[in-house]
């Protein structure tokens, strides 16, 4: 007990002393701070009273009633609920003192008044102590005051659980609450500095909207001194004097400056708070703001709106006022120039300067009006303080704003649903303009068209030339094939071991066929293969011959001059071997003879179109002496793509898109993926395509401009169609050969088709006075006469 | 429980199914017109073109049933007997429309076309939904799908059509040496109007053996006639055995 006492005691005077210091600092910011700490070290010693009697409490055996351990019971049963009565009402006083002061600092309360608090907290922190201070020894002489009443209270605060835990628990969140309440100060501190800032800005829009005013009325006022004074006699001068108004006039512009300002700080506004406000019954009572967002919102609602009012009224006087000056001036410069002066001129110059003055006050009691909404506005709702104001939501917007911004909101919701319309309307235009374009267009236009379409650009330059070379360019551009090789190489070795070694490649236009046997001779004939073409050389240990479209001479040569060596044999493309003396036929017997005779010594590897192998077929059964049929139409767009990456990365440029962004993998594998769907796997047509897409951007970069995608239209008729097939299946042709080819009918029949063919572009006459079929649109013209049955041209 | 399992639809749904079929079928028509008059889709239009043609014919017929099916779920025992009334006395009606259909899959009857049916012979006028118009020198005569499909017509003229014709040829002046049949070979292998797909026949004559007969597949009448031209250019004699 005694030395309960001795800390009780301590405590008292611990609480004297601290209330004494407290309330002696003069600053504001001095007091709040020993609030604030004082509050934390009462708790501290408080709880360490209530600690002591609970640990002597504690210690005591159950069930034993120990007379010395009430002061204990009375400390940790009573006397907790008397201290944290106390301690909260020194955490309200620093509340208030919060709130207080921010009143001031937003000059919503004077310093009198705030001294009054001061005081007024004094005293009742006073009152509060005086009655902690008694209440122990009252409590303790109420229970002492009989052995019964000692007895009753042992007994009743045996079975009740100790309260000390709960309340140590409650004095303990003090600190914390005192911690979260300067944290919220300094808060509302810095919002009230940033509102005290907005204001400011406002104000000062406001102030140079009406100085602006002030200024033009000022200019009237002096220029209708001047005019009436000058008009009558030097109307010359008059017309100086308002040229130099004119040019030192200088409209204002409504200054982003203050509006980037005001941003700047609604930027730096907190964004979620959580703000005490009151303290009901002892609880302190906390609302969510978002300063940021609720004062962006309030801003644009209610005071940027009757700014940009404001502004426009500025501009319609500085626009009217420009206008007046050149008005007036011009009839100061009429008047200068006309001998007799005009009365009724002059009162109209006077009349329309005094008209104008009477608009600006007008105006200027608009803008003060509108000033006066904006201060009314302000002081209702811009200060930190209204927060405190339970009855009203901060910042709130009223109705009629909300139901205007809604409106605003709608008209916005709406205009963009009109815009869709529009954008769908003008689509629909596009549409049927297309429509209406293609159904005027002949179909001769859309072949151009098409042939247009396909046509190489000559920007892309050397970019273009490397995916446009055809044959053989070296091992370091081959990629892919290598299921066909791997199948070469194995009748390779087949042949090696004796047996028959002859291969057909086949293949549609552009599918790689050429450049496959010159790969397969490079790579598994060096300096073994003889090329063998019509009207050419060949050359075998230094032997030549000149060969003519007769291949059984030729092969003939080959065969004499390879007696001891084993030879590839390569004939490039078999449709070459025909003309007027020598068929076809009868060169293909030829071959199917040599084969049949030599295929064990020497190694025959022919390449022939889809279509005519079709027809060789039919007519000469021309697979019967092959070994093999390699066909080259399809290649996996894996590999199309790598052809593709090789090419362009030899070329060492960057690849762009329209919008001069590098293009990603992920977008090159869509554009490779396009191209192979559309060429279907033709590596030629998909390596063309490519090429065509390519623009030059710069020396370092090329832009993927992407395809114009037509379709040739179905223009072929019975007569165009066995034109076209003929001349596909002899590649290049020429009249001669053609009239040969189909009688007396060609001259009458089939030679005007063939101009009108030349003349829309599907023919080309090559500068030998040769004809082929248009690379660019070879392979759709080959489709359509399969379609049409003409020829074969898928395998 | 059985009222959870058992679809429940009303006329509301069937009116809601019908819009919805109905309005799928404008679109689809809007875009083959579209696809027919203007080139949107570059490579890939002629796909797309035979997809949406191939929908639109089988479409109305997926209406129907869609339609029917839902017409029978309102009330499946009332309706399902309406339906089924209606069906057996439009069965030939439907016979001749399914035929249509198989028939119009195929793509080969077209306005335009010369159709040989029976002892009929003239031009397609027009095609409906049960059968076509055909124009003859006597008139204009209606025949249904399935008697077309049943008793088999021929198509005279366009792309499908090769005249089969058998050429009586010789040469003009033999000389000894030379294999005219391997000649003549070559020559119709290299001559643009034998349609190749049917190989033609040559059979030389026992009595002489520079005389041939040829059977040969051309695309066109008249190609029948510049292809003999042609022969006879190349010193052989040659005319039309039998067609």
């Amino acid at each position: 007990m005694e030395n309960l006492s001795i800390q009780l005691s301590e405590f008292y005077d611990f609480l004297d002393h601290t209330i004494e210091d407290t309330w002696s600092y003069e600053q504001t910011e001095s007091y709040i701070m020993a609030l604030s700490k004082g509050l934390e070290k009462i708790v501290g010693k408080a709880v360490t009273i209530g600690d002591f009697s609970y640990q002597q409490l504690v210690s005591t055996p159950s069930g034993l009633l120990v007379e010395g351990n009430l002061p204990h019971y009375v400390i940790n049963y009573l006397w907790s609920e008397e201290v944290k009565s106390f301690l909260i009402l020194w955490r309200d006083i620093l509340f208030q003192q919060h709130k207080a002061t921010i009143y001031h600092v937003e000059t919503k309360a004077d310093k009198l008044s705030i001294d009054g608090l001061k005081s007024q907290s004094k005293v009742a922190i006073l009152n509060s102590k005086d009655s902690l201070v008694s209440f122990f020894d009252e409590k303790l002489k109420t229970v002492n005051k009989s052995k019964r009443t000692i007895k009753t209270a042992l007994e009743k605060w045996k079975l009740e659980q100790n309260p000390w835990q709960i309340y140590k628990e409650q004095l303990q969140e003090l600190p914390i609450q005192n911690k979260q309440l300067q944290n919220s100060y300094g808060n509302l501190l810095n919002s009230s500095d940033y509102f005290g800032d907005i204001r400011g800005i406002v104000q000062t829009m406001i102030d140079t909207i009406q100085k602006e005013v002030e200024k033009v009325s000022t200019i009237i006022t002096k220029t209708k001194g001047y005019i009436e004074e000058n008009i009558t006699e030097k109307p010359g001068k008059v017309v100086s004097y308002l040229e130099d108004v004119e040019e030192q006039f200088t409209p204002a512009l409504f200054s982003s400056e203050l509006t980037l300002n005001l941003d700047e700080k609604v930027e730096a506004l907190e964004s979620k708070v959580r703000v005490p406000i009151d303290t009901i019954r002892g609880i302190v009572q906390y609302k969510e703001v978002n300063f940021q967002r609720l004062t962006r919102q309030w801003l644009d609602s209610e005071i940027l709106p009757v700014v940009y009012e404001m502004w426009e009224i500025v501009e319609k006087v500085e626009n009217g006022i420009q206008m007046s000056l050149v008005n007036i001036r011009n009839k100061a410069l009429v008047l200068s120039k006309e001998d007799t002066i005009v009365e009724v001129e002059q009162e109209d110059i006077s009349s329309s300067l005094i008209n104008f003055l009477k608009r600006i006050d007008n105006y200027k009691a608009q803008l003060d009006n509108y000033e006066k909404t904006i201060q009314k506005r302000i002081e209702r709702n811009l200060y930190v303080t209204k927060l405190y104001e339970t009855d009203q939501e901060f910042l709130s917007i009223p109705l009629t704003s909300t139901i205007n911004q809604y409106r605003q909101n709608q008209t916005q919701i709406f205009s963009e649903f009109r815009n869709i319309i529009k954008q769908s309307k003008q689509f629909i235009r596009r549409l049927r303009n297309t429509v209406q374009n293609e159904e005027i267009l002949s179909s001769s236009e859309k072949i151009v068209r098409f042939i247009e379409s396909r046509q190489l650009s000559t920007d892309g330059g050397l970019y273009s030339s490397i995916f446009l070379t055809k044959g053989y360019i070296g091992e370091s551009f081959w990629v892919g094939r290598k299921r066909e090789l791997n199948h070469v190489a194995k009748i390779i070795k087949q042949w090696e071991n004796g047996f028959r070694g002859a291969v057909l490649i086949s293949g549609q236009r552009f599918s790689g066929k050429s450049l496959f046997g010159e790969l397969v001779a490079n790579r598994f004939f060096p300096h073994k293969s003889i090329h063998v073409f019509p009207n050419s050389t060949i050359n075998i240990n230094g032997r030549k011959f000149e060969t003519s479209h007769n291949l059984d001479e030729a092969l003939n040569f080959i065969k004499n001059q390879t007696l001891n060596d084993k030879y590839m044999v390569w004939l490039d493309n078999l449709a070459l071997w025909t003309d007027v003396e020598q068929s076809l036929g009868e060169n293909v017997r030829s071959l199917k003879r040599y084969i049949d005779n030599y295929s064990g010594k020497l190694f025959f590897m022919v390449s022939v179109s889809n279509w005519l192998l079709a027809h060789l077929e039919n007519t000469e059964d021309i697979r019967s002496v092959f070994q093999t049929e390699i066909n080259l139409d399809r290649m996996e767009e894996e590999e199309i793509k790598q052809a593709v990456l090789i090419r362009h990365g030899a070329t060492h440029k960057a690849l762009v898109d329209q919008e001069g962004e590098e293009i990603t993998p992920q977008g090159f594998e869509r554009i490779i993926s396009n191209i192979v769907k559309v060429s279907e796997g033709n590596i030629g047509e998909a390596l063309n395509r490519w090429a065509g897409s390519i623009q030059l951007s710069d020396d370092d970069r090329v832009q993927y401009e992407g395809q114009l995608q037509y379709t040739l239209p179905e223009f072929l008729d019975a007569d165009m169609a066995i034109v076209l097939s003929t001349i596909m299946m002899e590649k290049r042709t020429n009249e001669f050969r053609l009239r040969k080819r189909f009688g007396v009918a060609f001259k009458d029949k089939y030679r005007g088709i063939i101009q009108r063919l030349i003349g829309i572009g599907v023919l080309k006459r090559q500068i030998d006075g040769w004809l082929m079929l248009n690379d660019s649109i070879a392979n759709e013209i080959g489709k359509q006469l399969e379609t049409k049955g003409f020829l074969k041209f898928y395998h | 429980m059985d009222n959870y399992t058992i679809p429940h639809f009303t006329w509301g749904n069937f009116i809601t199914v019908a819009i919805v079929l109905i309005a799928t079928y404008f679109i689809l028509r809007f875009i083959k017109i579209m696809l027919d008059k203007a080139d949107f889709l570059g490579a890939f239009q002629s796909n797309v073109k035979r997809i949406v043609n191939s929908i639109l014919l089988v479409y109305e017929l997926i209406v129907i049933l869609i339609l029917g099916a839902s017409f029978i779920l309102i009330h499946p025992v009332f309706n399902g007997l309406l339906l089924g009334f209606m069906a057996v006395v439009a069965f030939p009606h439907i016979r001749k429309y399914l035929s249509g259909r198989i028939i119009q899959f195929d793509n080969v009857v077209k306005i335009g076309k010369r159709l040989s049916f029976q002892n009929k012979t003239g031009q397609i006028a027009d095609t409906g939904r049960l059968g076509i118009k055909l124009r003859t020198t006597k008139g204009l005569h209606f025949i249904d799908y399935s008697r077309l499909l049943n008793e088999g017509f021929t198509i005279l003229s366009g792309e499908e059509v090769s005249g089969l014709y058998q050429l009586e040829i010789a040469h003009k002046a033999p000389e000894e040496r030379k294999n005219y049949r391997i000649i003549l070979h070559d020559l119709l292998a290299s001559a643009p109007y034998i349609d190749w797909t049917q190989k033609p026949q040559i059979v030389q004559s026992n009595s002489n053996p520079n005389q041939f007969k040829a059977s040969v597949t051309v695309k066109d009448d008249n190609q029948l006639h510049e292809l003999i031209s042609l022969i006879q250019e190349r010193g052989f004699s040659c005319k039309l055995s039998k067609k």
